[in-house]
């Protein structure tokens, strides 16, 4: 049993879940990478996760929705299989690679890969007054097809272009959103050194292909997942954005919010 | 594939098809892909019924767009034989299950 003092609750769309671990310095990694989803103590949790140290890594022990054992090899690994285990809790919601801010009872989703700029762009939002969704994963609800946020604590690059170190950004209460939002647009962003803001249309069929291929649980969904994002993409109108600068870029999107 | 416009393309019928205002996703559950045809590719592969030639389904989407089937001959070959390498269509005639590499 892990010491009742290095555990804490998160809250998953309506989900609780209680993170544990058996040394402070893992406990601390995890509450700094999901401190906008910390809950207070309250009504139990629905699933636990305890993290344990183990030689050339971590092991994790996950009690719902199925019991699971795994391992993560180094703290990125143990980053990345905690968030799959919290996505978890909501099987039924389509996970999407991506980032989201809001503004205005809606939100704008940036999809890409690891390193297209989400994070900046989300971020560079949210110093425009946008509420932060996520910036690296955000859900679709099964049958309003509003945005799900998942609030990790932000990443963004350090100003040098050739390197992939990051540092993490302090959001306040305020300014994350934690309910369920309409989705204004979509954004499929690219980052790229020089490049100055480019903003186009980008035709649904595009569209619903690039969301398919940042579906995180596309497997469990399947065909549901494509007759999903095809009513999305024929109501939400979609967009290619290339930049380097993520301030710019953001008032791209702002500006476009307010002509749509 | 043969480019001739002789050949007698055949779609696959196991593809689920979303329409989109610019054209079709098409899915394979088995394969778990999906395919995005525009409008043009769509109409295409709609007409590729196993008895239509390339010539013939020129000839009835040049009836409809009011153009000559030769002016759109090569474009329709070109789109059956990507159809084809992205496994969109059957093979002929040995292959009557489906089935395809897919993109």
């Amino acid at each position: 049993m892990p010491d009742p003092g290095l555990e804490f609750l998160v809250e998953v769309c309506g989900c609780r879940a209680c993170v544990s671990a058996d040394s402070e310095s893992t406990l601390r990694f995890l509450q700094d990478v999901l401190r906008p989803m910390i809950c207070p103590h309250g009504r139990p949790a629905d699933a636990n996760i305890q993290v344990s140290s183990e030689p050339g890594g971590f092991a994790l022990a996950v009690n719902a929705p199925a019991p699971i054992r795994t391992a993560a090899a180094s703290l990125l690994e143990l980053r990345h299989e905690v968030l799959i285990r919290l996505m978890e809790l909501r099987p039924d919601i389509l996970w999407l690679h991506a980032g989201g801010a809001e503004i205005d009872g809606s939100a704008v989703l940036a999809c890409g890969p690891w390193g297209s700029g989400k994070s900046s762009l989300t971020t560079a939002l949210c110093g425009m007054g946008w509420r932060y969704l996520s910036d690296d994963i955000v859900g679709i609800e099964p049958h309003s097809a509003f945005a799900v946020p998942f609030p990790i604590a932000p990443l963004v690059r350090l100003p040098n272009a050739n390197s992939s170190a990051k540092r993490r950004v302090i959001l306040t209460s305020q300014q994350v959103c934690r309910a369920p939002v309409p989705i204004r647009a979509l954004v499929f962003v690219t980052h790229s050194c020089g490049a100055q803001v480019a903003l186009s249309q980008c035709q649904p069929g595009h569209a619903a292909l690039k969301l398919l291929q940042s579906c995180m649980n596309f497997a469990h969904h399947g065909e549901r997942a494509v007759q999903r994002i095809c009513s999305l993409v024929k109501d939400v109108p979609a967009y290619d954005l290339s930049f380097e600068d993520p301030i710019p870029a953001a008032q791209a999107i702002a500006g476009l919010c307010e002509r749509s | 594939m043969d480019r001739s416009p002789n050949t007698h393309p055949r779609r696959r019928e196991d593809l689920r098809e979303n329409p989109l205002p610019d054209g079709v996703l098409l899915y394979s559950p088995p394969q778990m892909r999906a395919y995005y045809l525009n409008a043009s590719a769509y109409a295409v592969w709609e007409l590729c019924n196993g008895t239509r030639s390339a010539q013939q389904i020129a000839e009835e989407l040049a009836r409809d767009v009011g153009c000559s089937a030769e002016d759109i001959l090569s474009d329709v070959t070109s789109t059956i034989v990507r159809l084809h390498e992205e496994g969109l269509l059957l093979n002929e005639p040995e292959d009557a299950q489906g089935g395809g590499t897919g993109a």
